[in-house]
């Protein structure tokens, strides 16, 4: 039974890998050229990279924050109540943001639907920093104290006691969360379509409504896009995680030490 | 069938299905789908030889029908098996936007371009599509228009091509940039300073119901009569007929692969009588007008459509018919979805 | 104080929304409610099963393909959804699936399992082999019973919210391979935001974010009964 259900498993994980293969298939014969060349293309591309890593970046920088000083505050109350946005679908999150900041409601530059793309952001923001939260919560509660301690003693800043005594411990959950929202947010629909522009849209936006409308019926365009964006992500996944293992092997070691 | 809007929806719920189901015994089941949507299934199901499908009958019109017959995914032979297509006025039947509809689809209803306004907050409202964007220019934040993704946004760009081109553009597919750049020049003075445009024509609606613009655009010249009796839109809202109107016949179809073709073509039987041609006229459900020729029905139902009446939001009749203009190829609908991006950024 | 209770209130200021317009509490489309409930029901219940049996043979089980298939499990999440999506999509064309009940489940699992097989294996590896391998002396009935099961209720629940959350969220991967034909909750809302009716845009994120804390409350009901049964039991 364990077996059966493994081997299902690893099946259904494959699915994901097969339908990079169809992409690829479906792709071939792409003009990549005008692919690169096109406006429309380019500018989404230039705005979901702000996106992107506008909304990555604070829910992280937040996230670990919010972690720190929940362990070292002991702030009970505030660590479940931090749970509750992931509980909440990331569409029914959009629409309450639209809401939130729509027509009359909008808060002078913060309004739904323009292009700096400020809702989309604070969406993300609310949702995934509680993701953030909790996967650098456990680390936290696991943290062994002393290294801080012994930076504290050699009386280093502040932020140098974070940078040597906690850093180097958090590296693989924050890399881990990193991709794992970079993946998420970069290539979605519901929330950038919902509180985004008509010009520049989101890559994801863009590459879903060209592949449902009518005039594309055999467009080769979002499956392209849709690969070569995989690949991007695939690539600084690959990167980040060599460049960073010879760190990560040494705490590991340290740590079992 | 698209399925954004409740009107047609209740038609179709609440007065055709219970009828079909009693007359005929057949079962109706509208699925809120958007036409590109099913013919991409239906394309789907031609790939793949799926000889029994899904969907039973569709309503299509426009590119996607020129798609759809391209790609070799409707019936045909309607005209013979549908006793009720006799009655068709015979312009609308013929062709489809252009696309000669070859027997691959039978008309439903006929409708024209039209803008509604609300006379309380406009006291001059524009008579032209030049004094459209002036007035823009005076009322800036109060204009608007869909995306061109979108059905009627797309139909609004394509009556300002008329203005410029006329019909001659048929025969060359090519816009001139400095169209475009008159385009981009309205963009300051619409809602939101041009940043962005509704998705929909509902979201359109919706700005207009609220208050936010003051004006909003459809086919179909007796849309609003609903809207402003259940109070959704304001109570002055008045149409509005500019230079011309694209008339817009929309019909309805059979897939290649339905698995009840006959019960399709009881439906499509019931939805051209002329009892539920009145209805759908009428200003209780949708008010979509007729695709019959009113010449070749008898007299007592000729009368009943001509006692239908006028409404407040209806235009004039005559005026309207006179500015009717027929529609674009699909080809100039291709064109103006690729190159409108520019306009928008 | 006054920090923790800023940041409660910044938590909590994009629920107000709910309470900006009256919500119509019409039901359009019962099929939409019926179809989410039962992909909440049956992807909750493979997501659980599939999960913790993967974690569980990731964990503590020897086999020199272990890296590859930990490595091939956890993959996915790298993965940009929308891409999974345009791939199964012409996976599922080719295999006739589109449009089909089956379908559309099949593409959620593959998008809901890694996320699933992460939090069963980060939650399996904190309760630890110990704890197991003292229980392995019962009969297997009991273990499941009396160690396994309340060992691993908490995680469970926390499986099937997670699989409930992440699959009410689509929009795309259910009208795409649902082909418009399997309503969800999450298809109305996104037509009633389209389309121009608030009141019913609003009540169906009432129901978005109600699902989940009806499934919390449920599987904690039914925790709770089940230890107060196997404690009498043991008694």
């Amino acid at each position: 039974m364990l077996r059966s259900s493994v081997a299902v498993t690893i099946m259904v994980s494959l699915l994901p890998l097969t339908a990079l293969v169809f992409l690829a298939i479906e792709s071939m014969g792409m003009d990549w050229g005008s692919l690169l060349t096109n406006e429309t293309w380019r500018d989404s591309f230039v705005t979901t990279i702000y996106v992107v890593s506008v909304s990555t970046g604070l829910s992280l920088v937040i996230g670990t924050w919010l972690a720190r000083t929940v362990v070292q505050k002991g702030w009970r109350f505030l660590s479940s109540v931090l749970r509750l946005p992931m509980f909440v679908p990331h569409i029914a999150a959009a629409y309450l943001f639209w809401l939130l900041f729509t027509g009359m409601n909008g808060i002078g530059w913060i309004e739904a639907n323009e292009r700096n793309y400020v809702t989309v952001i604070l969406t993300y923001i609310w949702k995934e920093t509680p993701f953030v939260f909790l996967m650098m919560l456990g680390t936290y509660e696991q943290l062994n104290r002393g290294y801080v301690e012994m930076a504290k003693t050699l009386q280093l800043s502040p932020f140098d006691q974070f940078k040597h005594g906690e850093l180097p411990f958090l590296m693989k959950p924050l890399l881990d969360s990193a991709w794992i929202l970079i993946a998420f947010i970069s290539f979605a629909y519901e929330i950038p379509a919902l509180l985004g522009v008509t010009y520049p849209k989101l890559i994801g936006v863009l590459a879903y409504e060209r592949l449902s409308t009518g005039l594309y019926l055999e467009a080769t365009e979002p499956y392209a896009v849709a690969l070569v964006w995989t690949c991007l992500v695939g690539i600084g996944v690959f990167l980040s995680y060599v460049l960073t293992a010879s760190i990560r092997r040494r705490i590991e070691r340290g740590v079992r030490r | 069938m698209w399925g954004g809007d409740e009107g047609i929806n209740s038609y179709i719920d609440d007065y055709v299905a219970p009828r079909l189901e009693e007359s005929y015994n057949v079962e109706l089941n509208r699925v809120a789908m958007d036409t590109a949507e099913f013919i991409r299934q239906l394309s789907l199901d031609k790939k793949a030889d799926r000889q029994v499908g899904t969907i039973d009958a569709v309503w299509i019109n426009g590119d996607n029908f020129r798609n759809a017959k391209e790609a070799g995914l409707l019936r045909d032979g309607l005209m013979e098996r549908v006793p009720n297509a006799e009655l068709l006025n015979e312009t609308a039947q013929q062709s489809d936007a252009g696309t000669p509809t070859e027997d691959l689809e039978l008309a439903w209803g006929n409708v024209q371009f039209i803008m509604h306004y609300d006379a309380s907050k406009v006291d001059n409202p524009p008579q032209s599509f030049e004094e459209l964007r002036r007035w823009t220019e005076d009322n800036p934040g109060r204009f608007t228009y869909p995306e061109v993704t979108d059905f009627t946004g797309n139909a609004f760009v394509r009556h300002l091509l008329y203005e410029r081109y006329g019909d001659e553009l048929d025969q060359k597919a090519t816009i001139e940039d400095s169209f475009w750049d008159d385009l981009k020049a309205w963009s300051p003075n619409l809602w939101k300073d041009g940043q962005t445009y509704p998705k929909t024509l509902e979201q359109l609606d919706q700005l207009y119901a609220s208050g936010e613009v003051w004006m909003t655009m459809g086919f179909n010249e007796r849309r609003a009569e609903a809207e402003v009796t259940e109070g959704i839109f304001p109570r002055e809202t008045r149409a509005l007929v500019l230079d011309h109107s694209i008339a817009s016949t929309h019909f309805l179809a059979v897939p290649f692969n339905a698995p009840n073709p006959d019960g399709a073509l009881v439906l499509l039987q019931e939805l051209l009588s002329p009892e539920a041609q009145l209805v759908k006229q009428g200003p209780e459900y949708w008010g979509d007008g007729t695709s019959l020729d009113l010449t070749k029905l008898d007299v007592n139902d000729q009368r009943a459509f001509e006692e239908l009446g006028e409404g407040v939001t209806y235009p004039d009749s005559e005026q309207l018919l006179e500015r009717s203009i027929p529609d674009y190829g699909p080809n100039v609908i291709d064109t103006v979805r690729e190159e409108w991006p520019r306009v928008a950024k | 104080m006054i920090r923790q209770g800023l940041l409660i209130c910044l938590t909590f200021i994009p629920f107000i929304s709910l309470f900006f317009v009256v919500p119509s509490f019409e039901i359009e489309n019962n099929m939409a409610i019926v179809h989410t409930i039962g992909l909440i029901v049956i992807l909750s219940g493979i997501n659980v099963w599939l999960s913790m049996m993967c974690a569980w043979w990731l964990l503590w089980t020897d086999s020199r393909w272990k890296h590859v298939i930990e490595w091939l499990v956890f993959l996915p999440l790298f993965i940009p959804m929308l891409a999974t999506l345009f791939g199964l999509y012409l996976i599922l064309a080719e295999a006739g699936l589109i449009g089909t009940y089956v379908g559309v489940t099949l593409a959620l699992l593959v998008v809901t399992i890694p996320y699933s097989i992460r939090l069963a294996y980060n939650g399996m590896a904190v309760i630890g082999r110990p704890l197991l391998e003292q229980a392995r002396i019962l009969p297997s009935r009991r273990r499941v019973m009396y160690v396994l099961y309340p060992l691993f209720s908490r995680l469970m629940r926390t499986i099937a919210l997670f699989t409930t959350v992440i699959l009410l969220s689509q929009f795309a991967l259910i009208q795409l391979i649902g082909a418009g034909l399997i309503p969800t909750v999450t298809t109305e809302l996104y037509q009633s935001y389209a389309g121009n009716n608030r009141g019913l845009a609003l009540s169906n994120t009432w129901m978005l974010i109600l699902f989940p804390v009806l499934l919390y409350f449920l599987l904690s009901g039914w925790d709770r009964y089940m230890v107060r049964m196997l404690k009498g039991r043991l008694q």
